[in-house]
């Protein structure tokens, strides 16, 4: 399978800043990938270098093996939804969908377009105009009018940013849904590591202008390349360890670090990696209780993380680190 | 973020090509100030232009700053009887050039006019004040563009939180302290930028002081042009002026910028103290009395005049023509090239940022500044074109040359509400630059056009000195009639072009003021 749109050595520098570092990205057809990365790191560049909204200060871009570095955007068949879904105020629904239609005949437009809208749930919103849409609709009109020209490559940017929480989950399966019977190769940036997770086939972690680890979503949960990588996916608490013989050892027990060198060295983990029973005692200093468990703060030997607990924990309290759920790194 | 900086975009060429227009004619009157001079201006004639600008430049500022200012204040902080009349009416002197009110007041105060007469009937003796002098000339000046202060100060008044003056009120200061120390100083810019743009008008006014005999650096240089036709000492003359339209400029400028960022988040509109009883009428007659004076005192008496006297109907109604048709022209060509411009430079200031040295040059200098390229033009084909048509085109680029910059700031803020992103959206949809200009930005800015197109078209019709120097022999409009007439002591023949201008000028002002004033922050867009 050749690549949808690859990405070699890309850099845009503003000034004395450097937005995107060097990046190397590749989407594959039909497949999701999700660029995660916290504001001002650059993923909102990327993805304009890639639609050709900015020009690359070096590097390549390819799309099924053609150079299209220098190629403007209308000519790049890149299907893009923004973040505040740019619709065309000035135009009605229908014509804000066909609005890149305009070499197909008038008859079979209209038809693509009332295909486009039904498939959305929207075939009665065609001549109202984007001002009288809710967000979620809006988002939709958005979405379809980057489908219609059918491009071999779509672009969406924070697309559920601008939505109440409670319409998100449904708006963000409806999306789903089309952007994979589109059979196109799929990005989508977002800082919100649930959604990446949540719609990645393939997971793209950005930090500062550069791509720190690329992977699918629990490969770059469970196998964070670095405390930064693993910081991007959910919180992240470090503590220190002991590595000797093949063990890392700290405040909460000890784990396998098979292959690392003994010395300092520190130890990830998430706030489900503790587990009660056997193992250290350690104080309770706090525990609220947030739904989903008990939020509560541990310490032993002047090291203190949060966890969450199943079960109200009582005074008395062992736990051990479960090997599953810690990385282990050395200090850079 | 530039929008496909790396690649020379036709949209860009354009605007660069736009924007020569107005500069050719600056470079121009630099060039032509190194020319031949004949000896008729004195060092001390200079000095004395020089310093009666100065004088007028300093008496205008401070009148409009204070008359508009307090204006301003009332009508934007206070609730007072009719304050939602005054809050528009105070507008409308911009509808009257200050030629027309330096006729009516001098004629109010002629010496055997009925204010005088008046006087001497009731106390025996002549009234102290006279008209033609410089304090005159202030005061006629003063009233004519007091609304420059007015609107840009109301506008930052109004634009201005809520919460930041409550946030004072809670910090323990009083109603007045909060005034003071917080709504003013964040105000101040714009009572800055406004003074600015008064002075500006100040300079570039040749009719009224003219009429009043005062003798400034710009009636100087229609003079040397007319009188000595000296184009050199006519640009010599209008060094200064474009220094001085850079110094005003830059002040303009540097205070909007700070206008722009006071107190944007969570805006809310500041509750107006009610001002009841003898304070309450006393800003209600204040605000009256700016309009009477400001309009309809030498409107009224100019009518009065217009009645009594003769008019030449053909005269009146050719004249009519040739201004309305080369305003129309003028607006149609200028927001072109604005459009143009606005399009090319969207994420550039500095193109836009000469234009508005041609908005700051007064029309005489344009004009003399469009002379010498003409004549260039013309020694190289004498024959190509008729010489009426050559004098039009050249008074067409003289108005888009000083007003391109007026045009270009209705278009440039229509498209940053446009936003960038629909723009990016349509070429990602398969449109080339101009495509997406030509199907998204323009359509959605289109409101902005038409502003952009009744702004120059008022102003063109207001305008006097570049027309009378640029016009094709026999080509009058309504401002060169009226200021022949009224030069030659016709002044009830010289009030009907007059008062033809203010009425088509009238709605239009209107028009402008209520869609400006309607659009404010916190508004839905």
């Amino acid at each position: 399978m050749t690549a949808a749109i690859e990405v070699k050595g890309g850099v845009k520098r503003y000034g004395p800043k450097t937005a995107v570092d060097h990046v190397d990205l590749t989407l594959q057809a039909g497949r999701i990938t999700c660029l995660l990365g916290p504001s001002g790191c650059g993923k909102s560049t990327l993805l304009r270098l890639i639609a050709g909204l900015e020009s690359l200060d070096g590097g390549t871009i390819e799309a099924d093996g053609h150079d299209i570095t220098r190629l403007p955007p209308e000519q790049r068949d890149i299907g893009l939804v923004f973040q505040d879904y740019a619709l065309f105020p000035h135009l009605r629904v229908e014509d804000n969908v066909g609005f890149g239609l305009k070499s197909m005949p008038a008859a079979e437009r209209k038809a693509r377009v009332q295909e486009l809208l039904g498939g959305v749930q929207l075939a009665d919103r065609a001549r109202s105009f984007p001002g009288e849409l809710s967000g979620g609709e809006q988002q939709r009109v958005a979405l379809v009018r980057a489908l219609a020209r059918s491009p071999h490559t779509v672009l969406l940017d924070e697309p559920f940013s601008g939505l109440d929480s409670h319409l998100k989950g449904a708006v963000r399966d409806a999306t789903l849904g089309m952007l994979r019977a589109s059979g196109a190769a799929v990005m989508l940036v977002t800082h919100d590591a649930e959604e990446a997770m949540q719609m990645a086939d393939d997971l793209a972690l950005m930090s500062e202008g550069r791509i720190l680890q690329r992977g699918t979503p629990e490969d770059c949960y469970r196998n964070p390349v670095s405390i930064d990588a693993a910081r991007l996916l959910g919180e992240a608490q470090v503590i220190p360890a002991l590595i000797r013989n093949g063990m890392a050892e700290t405040a909460f027990g000890s784990i396998p670090a098979e292959g690392e060198p003994d010395g300092q060295g520190q130890v990830m983990l998430r706030a489900d990696a503790l587990i009660t029973g056997d193992g250290v005692p350690v104080a309770v200093t706090e525990s609220r209780f947030v739904g989903q468990g008990w939020h509560t703060r541990l310490s032993a030997d002047g090291v203190s993380v949060s966890v969450r607990l199943p079960d109200q924990p009582d005074g008395q309290l062992q736990v051990r680190l479960d090997p599953q759920r810690v990385q282990v790194f050395h200090p850079s | 973020m530039p929008l496909l900086a790396a690649r020379p975009s036709p949209l860009r060429t354009g605007a660069v090509i736009a924007a020569l227009v107005a500069l050719i004619p600056l470079v121009a009157v630099l060039i032509t100030a190194g020319g031949q001079a004949t000896d008729s201006l004195t060092p001390e004639t200079f000095w004395r232009y020089a310093r009666t600008s100065g004088a007028l430049v300093l008496l205008v500022g401070l009148g409009t700053g204070v008359i508009g200012g307090l204006a301003a204040w009332l009508v934007a902080l206070h609730e007072f009887p009719g304050r939602r009349l005054f809050s528009w009416a105070l507008v409308l002197p911009l509808a009257a050039p200050a030629f027309v009110l330096a006729y009516g007041y001098a004629s109010l105060f002629d010496v055997a006019g009925p204010i005088r007469t008046a006087w001497r009937t009731a106390f025996g003796w002549d009234p102290p004040f006279e008209m033609r002098t410089l304090w005159g000339a202030a005061l006629v000046m003063t009233l004519a563009f007091y609304p420059y202060v007015y609107l840009t100060l109301r506008a930052a008044l109004l634009s201005q939180s809520s919460s930041l003056v409550e946030a004072a009120r809670t910090l323990g200061l009083s109603r007045r302290q909060a005034f003071m120390r917080i709504a003013l100083p964040l105000a101040r810019p714009a009572l800055a930028a406004g003074m600015a743009l008064a002075v500006m008008e100040t300079l570039a006014d040749y009719g009224a002081t003219s009429y009043l005999t005062v003798q400034t650096l710009t009636t100087g240089v229609v003079r040397a042009w007319a009188v000595f036709s000296s184009t050199a000492e006519a640009a010599r003359l209008a060094l200064p002026l474009l220094v001085a339209a850079a110094v005003l400029l830059w002040v303009e400028r540097a205070n909007r910028k700070a206008v722009g960022e006071a107190g944007q988040a969570r805006w809310r509109g500041i509750e107006r103290e009610h001002l009841g009883g003898v304070k309450g009428w006393g800003a209600a007659a204040y605000c009256s009395l700016l309009i009477l004076f400001g309009l309809a005192l030498p409107l009224g008496w100019l009518i009065h005049l217009g009645w009594a006297g003769d008019h030449d109907i053909a005269r009146l109604v050719s004249g009519a023509r040739n201004a309305l048709g080369i305003g129309v022209v003028a607006a149609l060509v200028t927001t072109l090239l604005a459009t143009v411009v606005a399009l090319g430079t969207r994420h550039d200031r500095f193109l836009p940022r000469l234009l508005s040295l041609g908005y700051a040059t007064p029309g005489a200098v344009m004009a003399i500044g469009l002379l010498a390229p003409a004549a260039l033009i013309w020694r190289a084909f004498p024959s190509t074109a008729s010489s009426v048509l050559m004098a039009l085109t050249l008074m067409v680029l003289a108005y888009a040359a000083r007003l391109m910059a007026a045009a270009l700031e209705p278009i440039d803020a229509g498209l940053q509400r446009v936003g960038s992103s629909v723009g990016a959206a349509a070429r990602t949809l398969g449109e080339d630059a101009i495509g997406a200009a030509r199907r998204v930005d323009l359509p959605i800015a289109s409101g902005a056009l038409f502003t952009a197109a009744l702004l120059v078209f008022i102003d063109v019709l207001k305008e006097l000195p570049a027309t009378m120097i640029l016009r094709p022999f026999g080509f009058d409009t309504l401002a060169v009639m009226a200021d022949y007439y009224a030069k030659d002591e016709r002044l009830g023949e010289a009030a009907w072009p007059s008062l033809v201008i203010v009425l088509v000028a009238l709605p239009a002002v209107l028009w402008l003021t209520r869609r400006v004033s309607h659009s404010r922050p916190g508004d839905p867009t």
